[in-house]
């Protein structure tokens, strides 16, 4: 008994003095560049389904991440008569050079991510988005989608996108427990 | 060896003690060979030329102390010990007649002001022990746990948390990142022995930081006699499936005046059950140790002290989202979104705590004087790991503290003195993939003077503490790392005054203190997950400032301990996050912004407690606390109640001794009854503060002394009706419900 109490008093101060050799990092020096991985920018890239060499770029940046400027957002216009619409979405990292593409990372973990659209009450009768793409197991992916719009006059409203992220737990077609990875929102124009 | 056995004999071998009984006339002349005798125990003897006795090695507990000599009244008086005390015995002279009670009890004077101290000793902890520190303050008045989940609790006193409140692992304040309110004190309820509640003087004994007290989470004395010791410990509890085992053994060896103790714990628990479904991910894993080696000679002590403390603990899956929409689908969700089976298993979102201690602190007394001194060295390695960044930790920060305490200590003919000075140097560095803390190095130095006078039946106190902070911080910015210095310095004042009669005593005490702002008030900068708040910093922030006035009633009779007091905290810069709109856009959502501001505040409150002997068997138990604050953060139509104040809260108890069952000794049934009320709602909630609830829990204990060693059992059943309610000082209250009936078993086995 005291035998086994000695060797664990040796033990604990042996532990004990490599562990407390460890020393201060200088909080003066210790400058490592913080990797930002965040994702800055979305992409939505529009053309028309029976003419993708016309290819419409509108952006949603915040290039210096949460706080400090406001972020700058393209207002996305929609022509009724090219209707039906192709939408591919785009996610980057424009703080880093070159900039880093989120959006292959996304469609290889196609299971655990899921993009969401969402229309101003003013649109809900003029614009229809279709999700197109898949995961592994058939529940949306969302980067692809097909947007028809009917509609005779002028609307304003906007458009909202979330990519939700499902980690450890169930993805469904619903937003359920996933975590958002990106919330923003587009002024949509839709013209005759 | 006699040591263990007289231990054993008493069957209570509880915290020793030091006593200093000192007897003088009414001259106050020392009283040479006055007889000192507490009843019904070992210990005694003759007091010297000084008039004074020194008993070591006393168990703590509740003595009758018996004071006789030649030619004046015999004194006796209830004694309660918890800690090394002084008693001051003042005789009477003949004839024989009822003199007013001369006899004041006090842990040593200059420690604890006179203030009231709230203690809890190691039996009742060891009846009650559960997995966080935090939990163990549950039986003192006026204490609240801020909780995040069941294995992340800070203490509250008084509504006042982290950076507001000091927590001393023994001597030494504990350093981590008091900022966080999922930032729990790095300590193992298995190695505290003893729990103190100080209060008033703690703001000149001890700095800026303990506004709202400190509390003391203390190992016991290393032992003083010749001897080993081993004990075992086990616990478990049925709601997150808990395991605990830890080992204590000290000694202290006879051919060199070495003391030592060696302290290991480890646990480990699962996700904890509410009385509807599993809290996901909300196991954790614990090994820790403490470690002490101390020299002692006549006159004083050498101590060498190592803690080590190592914790991984899940934060609860529902409630790690990614914006406000996550956070209202969260809210409006009958029950959490994400759910799992039982598991041990921790997976983002989780911390990784490691705390390392290293204190060095020797004691020496001369004639009447006394000199304490303590150099420390903590590092504290916080990461928190959550599901974007997979195996890299979101936040890692590791601060690293240097400590040094001088305290001179002495008694004279007009009262005691002390004289403390302390200085802290601090550095902070954070390499994770987000940064809501800067980088920085921070130095403290403080100097305090505190006398306490006991002209009977009065006793005064006073002391002044001044304290000077340097700050310099570095913050990566979209230009580069920026640098940026403040210095702050600052007064703090105590004074109080004690009147004692037979058997009640009136305090009143007034406090003038300040804070300088923290790191963070100063300089945050990002979206807090987890609140789903933007916070932003405010650089030009001045150090807080408070007044606080306080009122105590004590009435201790055979039957009745009674302690009631109100107090009232004037706060005119008080920092605290206030709304700062609009909201934040960012590519995750908007989030409220708020900032920190210096604003007024108020709070006043009162605790209460109650101990009624009904009976020798039967002691009848209840502790209340009641607390209002107000802010104001603009016009007269801004004034607001104070967020995360504690709601109105007491607990009823009732501890009934058994007479002795075959072998089992001292056994006991303790019921309980907790009653919540319903807390305000204020502008920063989310959702309304949840409702106010009763839970009541049973503890059945007793002791079995057998050739083989010495058995110390309890079990308690908490929430014993598996209620399903919400706290408001819990951080899952938006989620999810507070853990269902809980049976918890501990064993002690001490070892002969």
């Amino acid at each position: 008994m005291v035998r086994a109490i000695e060797v664990v008093r040796s033990a604990w101060w042996v532990t004990a003095a490599v562990l407390f050799a460890a020393c201060e990092r200088n909080p003066a020096e210790s400058h490592e560049e913080n990797p930002q991985e965040l994702i800055t920018t979305v992409l939505l890239r529009v053309w028309d389904e029976t003419d993708s060499m016309h290819v419409h770029t509108f952006a949603w940046r915040d290039l210096d991440g949460p706080g400090g400027r406001d972020p700058i957002v393209d207002t996305v216009h929609f022509h009724a008569e090219h209707s039906p619409w192709r939408v591919s979405l785009e996610f980057l990292n424009e703080a880093k050079t070159p900039p880093d593409t989120i959006t292959e990372e996304i469609r290889r973990e196609a299971e655990a991510h899921q993009v969401f659209y969402e229309l101003a009450p003013e649109l809900v009768q003029v614009l229809e988005v279709e999700r197109l793409d898949t995961d592994a197991r058939g529940l949306p992916l969302g980067l692809e989608a097909r947007v028809r719009v009917q509609a005779t006059q002028e609307h304003h409203g906007w458009l909202r996108i979330r990519l939700l992220h499902y980690g450890s737990t169930a993805k469904t077609t619903e937003p359920g427990a996933g975590e958002t990875d990106v919330d923003v929102r587009f002024p949509v124009h839709v013209m005759p | 060896m006699r040591w263990l056995l007289l231990c054993t004999a008493t069957a209570v071998c509880m915290a020793s003690v030091t006593v200093r009984v000192v007897v003088r006339d009414s001259t106050g002349e020392p009283v040479v060979g006055a007889r000192v005798l507490l009843e019904r125990s070992h210990w005694g003897g003759y007091t010297d030329q000084t008039g004074q006795l020194e008993l070591r090695n006393v168990a703590a507990g509740q003595y009758r102390l018996r004071v006789s000599a030649m030619g004046f009244a015999a004194v006796v008086q209830e004694l309660r010990l918890v800690r090394d005390t002084v008693v001051v015995v003042v005789l009477q002279g003949q004839p024989l007649e009822l003199a007013p009670v001369q006899v004041e009890a006090q842990r040593s004077p200059i420690e604890q002001g006179i203030q009231p101290v709230m203690n809890i000793g190691v039996r009742e902890l060891d009846q009650h022990r559960g997995q966080t520190v935090a939990g163990l303050l549950e039986r003192l008045p006026g204490t609240a746990a801020l909780t995040t989940g069941p294995a992340i609790a800070k203490p509250v006193v008084r509504g006042f948390v982290g950076e507001r409140l000091l927590v001393l692992s023994d001597e030494l304040p504990i350093q981590g990142q008091q900022w966080g309110a999922e930032h729990a004190p790095e300590l193992d309820p298995m190695l505290v022995e003893q729990v103190e509640l100080l209060r008033g003087a703690a703001v000149v004994q001890y700095g800026p930081e303990a506004i709202g007290g400190v509390l003391r989470f203390r190992p016991l004395p290393l032992p003083q006699e010749p001897g080993r010791r081993l004990e075992l410990r086990l616990e478990g509890a049925s709601a997150s499936r808990m395991g605990a085992l830890g080992i204590w053994t000290e000694g202290r060896e006879r051919f060199a005046p070495l003391s030592w103790r060696l302290l290991v714990s480890a646990r480990r628990s699962g996700d904890v059950a509410t009385p509807r479904y599993w809290l996901a991910n909300t196991a954790a894993q614990q090994l820790n140790g403490d470690g002490a080696v101390g020299y002692l000679w006549e006159s004083g002590q050498a101590r060498l002290r190592a803690q080590l403390y190592d914790a991984q603990i899940g934060v609860f899956a529902g409630m790690h989202i990614g914006n406000l929409s996550d956070l209202e689908r969260a809210f409006s969700a009958p029950v959490p979104l994400v759910q799992r089976p039982f598991s041990y298993a921790i997976e983002p979102p989780f911390q990784h705590v490691q705390h390392r201690l290293l204190e060095v602190s020797a004691e020496q007394q001369i004639a009447a004087m006394s000199w304490r001194f303590l150099l420390g060295w903590q590092q504290n390695h916080r990461r928190e790991y959550d599901r974007h960044y997979g195996s890299r930790p979101a936040y890692d920060v590791t601060l690293t503290t240097w400590s040094l305490r001088s305290q001179l200590q002495w008694v004279a003919a007009a009262g005691t003195f002390a004289l403390i000075a302390e200085a802290q140097r601090q550095g902070n560095v954070s390499s994770g993939a987000e940064r809501l803390l800067p980088n920085f190095r921070a130095y403290r130095a403080g100097l305090a003077l505190q006398g306490t006078w006991l002209p009977q039946p009065w006793e005064l106190q006073l002391g002044v503490r001044v304290d000077g902070a340097w700050l310099q911080i570095w913050r990566p910015t979209l230009q580069g790392w920026s640098s940026a210095r403040h210095h702050w310095a600052g007064v703090a004042a105590f004074a109080a005054i004690a009147r004692h009669w037979r058997e009640q005593t009136l305090r009143w005490s007034l406090v003038r203190g300040w804070r300088p702002p923290s790191p963070v008030e100063l300089y945050a900068y990002g979206v807090h997950h987890g609140a789903a708040t933007f916070e932003i910093g405010s650089p030009e922030l001045a150090p807080e400032q408070f007044w606080m006035g306080e009122l105590d009633y004590g009435f201790h009779s055979g039957a009745w301990h009674v302690d009631i007091a109100a107090f009232v905290y004037a706060f005119p810069s008080f920092i605290q996050q206030v709304p700062a709109p609009p909201p934040t856009l960012t590519i995750r959502g908007a989030f409220p912004t708020f900032r920190y501001e210096a604003i007024p505040a108020l709070l006043a409150g009162s605790d209460v407690l109650l101990q009624w002997e009904l009976a020798p068997q039967l002691r009848v138990e209840a502790v209340g606390t009641v607390l209002w604050g107000r802010q104001q953060h603009g016009g007269a139509d801004t004034v607001a109640t104070l967020y995360a104040l504690p709601a109105p809260r007491a607990e009823l108890r009732a501890h009934w001794h058994l007479p002795q069952l075959w072998k089992l000794e001292a056994p006991f049934v303790e019921p309980r009854v907790t009653l919540v009320a319903r807390s305000a709602t204020t502008p920063r909630d989310y959702a309304p503060a949840p409702k106010g609830y009763a839970i009541a829990a049973l503890t059945l204990g007793t002791e079995l002394n057998t050739a083989a060693g010495h058995f110390l059992l309890s079990l308690e059943v908490r929430n014993l009706f598996n209620r399903a309610y919400r706290d408001y000082l819990s951080r899952l209250r938006y989620f999810a419900d507070e853990p269902g009936r809980d049976v918890q078993v501990r064993l002690v086995y001490r070892l002969r």
